[in-house]
C-alpha cells in the first residue's frame, strides 16, 4: 500500500537511527499495534502513536539515541497536529442482515473503542453490548442496522451506538427491562445486561415502527 | 479472522477436550453442540473440558450455548469443566448477569485436567516404560 505523507516523514526520521528495513518494520508494526490510521488522526492518536513508537524503539536503540529520535518524532507530530486538526467525529453504519454481520459490527465497535481510548475492559463490554443489540436485530427483526458514532462533548470522547430495525417491535418490553422476563434464547439478559454496562440507554419499540435502541458510553 | 466450520474435539484418556480459539459464530456453536453430544455418546466420555482461552468476547447467546453444552453433557454422564476464561470476559459476563453457576470452572487447562482426575489408562503402559528403562540401563552399564 502507498505510504501516507506523514508515514514517509516518520520513516525518514527513523531511518536516521535504524537501517531502512528495521525502520519500516518498526513503523508498520507499531502503527498496526496502536490501531491508528495516519491518514486520519483522531483524538489522542498523536500521543498513542508516540508511546507505541517509543516501545518499539526501546528494543533497537540505546536510551540516548531513542530519546533523540523521540524528540524529533514529537516535534514532527506536533507540527502536523496544528496544521490539520484531527478528525473529531467518526461515523459508521453497518447493515445487519445475517449472523456474520454481528461479528462485523462488534469488531468495528471494538476498533472504534480502542481508537477513542477506552480501557480494554470497556472495549470488551461495549463490543459485547453491540453484539447483543445486533443479535436482537437478526433474531427478532431479520434485518436492520447498527450505527457507531464516535465524538466528543466538552473534550470528553464518547461512543454512541444506535441499533435500528423495522421489525415487529418488542411486545413485553416493560417486563424484559424490569428483569422479570428472560427468553429461552437469553434475550432478556442481553438487553438488561447491555443497559447495565453503558452510561446512557434509550429504547423505543412499537409494533408499527420497529425498535430503536441508543446507547452511549463516555471515556472516563 | 479465522474462518472455521468445525471446532476439533480431542479424545484423551476417556475424556474430551475442546479448545475454542476462533471467533464463535452461531453456526459454529450449533455444530459444536452436535459434535460434542455425538462424541460423548460414541466414545463414552466421562469428562469434557471446554477451554475458552482463545475467546475474547462472549455475549448472552454464546455463554448460554456453552452452559447448555455443559448441562447436556451432564445429563449424558460426562462432567464438564470450563477453563481459560479471559478476565475481561469474566467481568463482562458477571456485569451482564450471565454467570454460569451450575458449571465447574478452572483457571487453566492443567487445572481442568486435575479437576477431572485424568490419568493415563493404557494397560501396557507400565510394561512399556520398564522396557525402555531396561534399554537405558543396559546402555549405561556398557
Amino acid at each position: 500500500m502507498l505510504m501516507s505523507p506523514l508515514e514517509t516523514e516518520i520513516k525518514n526520521i527513523l531511518s536516521k537511527y535504524l537501517s531502512p528495513i528495521v525502520a519500516e518494520t518498526v513503523l508498520s508494526s507499531r502503527i498496526a499495534a496502536s490501531g491508528i490510521s495516519l491518514r486520519r488522526l483522531r483524538i489522542g492518536d498523536r500521543q498513542r502513536l508516540l508511546l507505541s513508537l517509543q516501545k518499539g524503539l526501546g528494543r533497537y536503540l540505546k536510551p540516548q539515541q531513542a530519546k533523540d529520535c523521540m524528540n524529533q518524532l514529537e516535534s514532527l507530530l506536533n507540527s502536523r497536529n496544528s496544521v490539520s486538526a484531527p478528525a473529531a467525529t467518526e461515523h459508521q453504519k453497518i447493515s445487519i442482515r445475517s449472523e456474520g454481520d454481528i461479528v462485523v459490527a462488534r469488531g468495528a465497535g471494538r476498533q472504534m473503542c480502542k481508537t477513542l481510548g477506552f480501557t480494554s475492559l470497556l472495549q470488551v463490554k461495549l463490543a459485547t453490548a453491540i453484539s447483543e443489540l445486533a443479535r436482537n436485530i437478526v433474531q427478532y427483526a431479520g434485518e436492520g442496522s447498527i450505527t457507531l458514532h464516535a465524538s466528543h462533548e466538552n473534550g470528553r470522547p464518547y461512543l454512541q451506538v444506535t441499533a435500528e430495525d423495522h421489525g415487529p417491535g418488542i411486545p413485553n418490553l416493560d417486563s424484559i427491562l424490569s428483569g422479570r422476563y428472560v427468553s429461552k434464547s437469553g434475550m432478556g439478559k442481553g438487553l438488561t445486561g447491555t443497559r447495565n454496562m453503558v452510561d446512557e440507554f434509550d429504547i423505543r419499540s412499537s409494533p408499527n415502527s420497529g425498535t430503536l435502541v441508543v446507547i452511549r458510553k463516555w471515556v472516563k | 479472522m479465522t474462518i472455521a466450520t468445525r471446532i476439533p474435539i480431542i479424545r484423551l484418556y476417556g475424556n474430551l477436550i475442546v479448545s475454542i480459539q476462533v471467533s464463535l459464530s452461531d453456526d459454529l456453536v450449533v455444530a459444536l453442540k452436535e459434535d460434542i453430544t455425538q462424541n460423548i455418546g460414541d466414545y463414552g466420555a466421562r469428562g469434557l473440558i471446554i477451554d475458552l482461552s482463545g475467546i475474547d468476547l462472549m455475549d448472552s447467546y454464546i455463554s448460554r450455548s456453552i452452559r447448555d453444552i455443559a448441562l447436556i453433557s451432564k445429563l449424558m454422564g460426562a462432567q464438564t469443566v470450563i477453563s481459560g476464561m479471559d478476565p475481561l470476559v469474566a467481568m463482562t459476563l458477571v456485569e451482564m448477569g450471565l454467570e454460569m453457576n451450575d458449571v465447574r470452572t478452572a483457571l487453566t487447562l492443567e487445572d481442568a485436567i486435575d479437576l477431572l482426575g485424568m490419568e493415563r489408562v493404557e494397560a501396557d503402559d507400565a510394561a512399556f516404560s520398564e522396557f525402555i528403562l531396561a534399554g537405558v540401563n543396559s546402555r549405561t552399564a556398557d
